[in-house]
């Protein structure tokens, strides 16, 4: 009898015992980690969107480039992130042995966007362009060679403290291959210690020119700033920014699906309207009033990457700090 | 090993404290966790009642949605009137409080017809449009605060937007007010909240994604999923027992333990005192006795047991004075009575051989009375001065013998002596000397004037005691003297010297039960008896006294 009611009892908390119990947290099989150096702006909808669709749990880790992929590689033994999301192409490259072979899904890339590497992938283009004050200025420079020659203060950032600036410094560098770009920029610059305050100057009217980031200008035109947009004739660079799998990661599958995800059509015409970028397939326009792409020039990031010392030192030299 | 020494206070405070403290411990200890998994019991039913009543009223509005979005799909396919549409739209959304807007679309997103007006093209590759199918699906709007419900149709997609202010306010009138819920995608983002409480969805997620308990301090947390979206509710309740009431609590236990800790060091003093006083008075009584000083006398303090061990104490030490007063009384006594007897003691050597030589004058002279006389009278003496203090009865009766025969010589016959002892007592042993003072006295003031005087001399043994008796027929005592007539320990010799050494020796050797007693009458003669214990020769021991 007592043996009868012990099983009752048993019996019965087997059947309570799911019912009481809360639901369970998502199999491992549904989870990602991503480290991602973008805004919140950039990756929050991504990433919900990616939730949306596959149903996978994502988490996000945020921080800066170089934080994140130095802690990518103290994690190489135990990777906590399946991938990187954000970060320029050449910081990814630095990085490549973090990194796991990955595919683009049969995207259709731009040829300046496909690593021959394959450890990553591109995510965007960020090209560098000239922004004047529309009131102050009626005719705007049309290139580099004509900003060199503008009447007026340029606004242009610190290259050493801005990497968008140094990248900036050397597509000039590049595109005008005759002129002491530092010394002829620098004798007309003002300049600035971020590079947010280019725009916020320019807007201002205390330079009527300046270089920076198109990104960045398309969205202070969209909040209403009197800013034009000048691609330069000479050819400007587009960096592009990528993502990549961790290697070793633990859910490489679901880190393959967000690459996918990421460099897929719905994704990448919202990297050219809400993120006032330009997107890295081949078959998608630039959409928008002012999102008119001009000529790109071979911008040669090895190159650049390799001087980056060179020119920094010689910009020092010429501001005169760091003198040597 | 030494026994340790425990202060009376000490004990008496452990026990206070037993009594006192430990109750509360136990309490605090036993009594609040259990309090508060009761209140957490309670609190999570309670949770589990709200998320139900959520969950039912959400199912319900997102069931009516899809019934409407059901019924409206099946009337847009193949309408091509738009105020037809229009109608069917306004008759679809008639009753559903919570549909803010109604949307028609193209498969391209492109608005056919909206209930209230609004966008003209909606993304179909991103967001509730991506995912819609045959059947209704829920998602957040991407205007912000609103849910979106769509389904697609055979020529393009209905899409409901439902209002997030009245979902809110629904959810919240079916909460505690002191509760907040989130309404939350599958994946666990925002979608909408009532009351923010606790800690933020970051965390939270965080928590769910590491499989640790979402409730960490002072918020629980329930969750339910609502089946027909799939979204996610999230119940946050704060803790009826937060780690701050615990603290007061445990705090109040615990000043509650320390106050009733000072009491007990108080009542414990307060005890041991009442009771260690007198005690530690005693002792030192007791210590000064123990030190002659017998005059000590405590004051009892209190009317209690303590009381009645003081006056205890009082009178031990009455009865233990009074008992050394008495003994040394009485061993002066026995020290007088032995100088008396060897003040009585003349040179025994010299008088043995007077006698000896007065013996043989009187056989060289043909007096032989008065040969007998020294001879009877030297063997007198000679038992007299020996050392030993006791002789078996024979021996004893031989020496009367001997005293009987002088007398006879000096009184010239006028009396005369019987003795009638059963030989078995003869082996008995008496004190030396005992029967010849109470012979002497029946002769000196018994028979000494008469001419027919008769003494006799008899023993008996009754229940192991020895009985001897010395009756004479002569003129008796004088009145006063009859009777009951003691030399007890008080008893004065007078001019019966003898009788009161014989009664002394007696009391002394075997205690106040045994001694003489004497009946008499004047003029009827007297009859001694002396009372010993029988006791045969061989089991020499002294007789035993208190």
């Amino acid at each position: 009898m007592k043996r009868l009611v012990l099983i009752l009892v048993c019996a019965a908390l087997l059947v309570a015992l799911p019912g009481l119990a809360q639901e369970n947290a998502p199999a491992q099989a549904m989870r990602l980690t991503v480290y991602t150096s973008h805004k919140e702006e950039v990756y929050r909808p991504v990433i919900e969107e990616f939730e949306r669709q596959t149903g996978i749990w994502v988490r996000v880790v945020e921080g800066g480039t170089a934080g994140l992929l130095e802690r990518i590689r103290q994690e190489r033994e135990e990777p906590v992130a399946d991938v990187m999301f954000g970060g320029g192409v050449e910081s990814l490259m630095a990085y490549a042995d973090c990194f796991a072979p990955c595919d683009a899904g049969g995207a259709p890339l731009r040829l300046d966007c496909t690593f021959e590497d394959g450890r990553f992938v591109a995510f965007s283009r960020l090209p560098i362009v000239i922004i004047y004050n529309r009131h102050l200025v009626k005719t705007p420079p049309q290139g580099f060679a004509q900003l060199l020659d503008f009447p007026g203060r340029i606004a242009f950032a610190d290259p050493c403290v801005s990497g968008s600036s140094f990248t900036a410094l050397a597509t000039m560098i590049q595109a005008l291959p005759d002129e002491d770009v530092p010394a002829r920029l620098l004798e007309k610059a003002q300049v600035l210690p971020d590079s947010g305050d280019v725009i916020t100057a320019v807007a201002g009217g205390i330079c009527p020119v300046g270089v920076t980031l198109e990104e960045s200008a398309r969205k202070r035109i969209l909040d209403g700033e009197p800013i034009g947009i000048v691609w330069p004739q000479e050819g400007t660079s587009a960096v592009p920014d990528g993502a990549a799998i961790i290697a070793g990661c633990s859910h490489p599958e679901g880190a393959q699906a967000f690459l996918h995800f990421i460099l897929g059509e719905a994704v990448q015409r919202r990297v050219q309207t809400a993120f006032a970028r330009l997107s890295v397939r081949s078959d998608l326009a630039p959409e928008g009033e002012e999102a008119q792409e001009g000529p790109l020039c071979a911008y040669d990031i090895p190159w650049a990457s390799a001087q980056r010392e060179a020119i920094l030192a010689r910009w020092r030299m010429l501001t005169g700090e760091d003198a040597p | 090993m030494k026994k340790r020494f425990h202060a009376f206070h000490t004990r008496v405070f452990a026990t206070v404290v037993l009594v006192a403290v430990v109750p509360i411990a136990v309490c605090l200890m036993l009594m609040l966790p259990l309090l508060i998994a009761s209140s957490d019991r309670r609190q999570a039913q309670s949770a589990g009642e709200q998320l139900e009543a959520m969950q039912a009223q959400l199912g319900a509005v997102f069931e009516q949605t899809d019934a409407m979005l059901d019924a409206l799909s099946r009337r847009v396919d193949g309408e091509e009137d738009g105020r037809a549409l229009y109608e069917a739209m306004v008759e679809a959304a008639s009753g559903c409080t919570y549909v803010e807007n109604l949307y028609v679309l193209a498969p391209d997103g492109a608005c056919v017809e909206a209930l209230r007006g609004g966008e003209a093209r909606m993304d179909t590759d991103w967001g509730i449009l991506a995912m819609a199918q045959e059947d209704t699906v829920f998602a957040p709007s991407a205007k912000a605060d609103r849910i979106d419900a769509a389904r697609k149709t055979r020529e393009g997609f209905v899409l409901a937007r439902l209002d997030g202010d009245a979902l809110r306010a629904m959810l919240a009138a079916a909460h505690d007010s002191s509760c907040g819920v989130m309404l939350l995608t599958p994946q666990w983002r925002l979608i909408l909240e009532t009351q923010t409480a606790g800690a933020s969805l970051a965390v939270l997620r965080e928590r769910w994604l590491d499989g640790e308990a979402l409730g960490q301090g002072d918020v629980n947390y329930g969750m339910r999923v609502e089946p027909v979206s799939g979204f996610t509710l999230l119940l946050s309740q704060p803790r009826t027992f937060t780690a701050e009431t615990t603290r007061t609590v445990v705090l109040l236990g615990a000043s509650m333990g320390a106050l009733s800790l000072v009491l007990c060091v108080w009542a414990a003093l307060v005890l041991s005192g009442v009771i260690s006083r007198p005690v530690q008075e005693m002792t030192r009584a007791m210590a000064r006795v123990q030190r002659g000083e017998l005059s000590v006398r405590i004051t009892p303090r209190t009317n209690d047991e303590l009381g009645l061990l003081a006056q205890g104490f009082n009178r031990m030490v009455e009865e233990y004075e009074q008992n050394l007063r008495r003994t040394v009384e009485r061993q002066k006594e026995l020290d007088e009575t032995r100088i008396r007897m060897m003040q009585a003691q003349l040179n025994p050597h010299f008088l043995y051989n007077t006698l000896d030589a007065m013996k043989w004058m009187g056989l060289t002279h043909g007096v032989p009375q008065v040969a007998t006389l020294a001879q009877d009278l030297a063997k007198i003496l000679r038992t007299s001065i020996s050392g030993e203090e006791f002789v078996t009865l024979g021996c004893e009766l031989e020496l009367l013998e001997r005293y009987i025969d002088i007398q006879l010589i000096r009184f010239e016959d006028r009396f005369a002596c019987e003795i009638e002892v059963d030989d078995a007592l003869m082996n008995l042993l008496v004190p030396k000397m005992v029967l010849q003072p109470i012979v002497e006295n029946a002769v000196i003031h018994g028979v000494r004037d008469m001419d027919d005087g008769y003494i006799k001399v008899y023993a008996r043994q009754m229940d192991g005691e020895l009985h001897l008796f010395v009756q004479d027929n002569g003129r008796g005592m004088e009145t006063g003297q009859s009777g009951a007539l003691s030399f007890g320990v008080s008893g004065k010799p007078g001019e019966h010297l003898g009788l009161y050494n014989v009664d002394s020796i007696l009391r002394l050797h075997f205690g106040d039960a045994y001694g003489l007693s004497i009946r008499s009458r004047p003029g009827e003669g007297c009859l001694v008896e002396v009372r010993l214990p029988a006791r045969p020769a061989g089991s020499h021991t002294k007789g035993g006294k208190a």
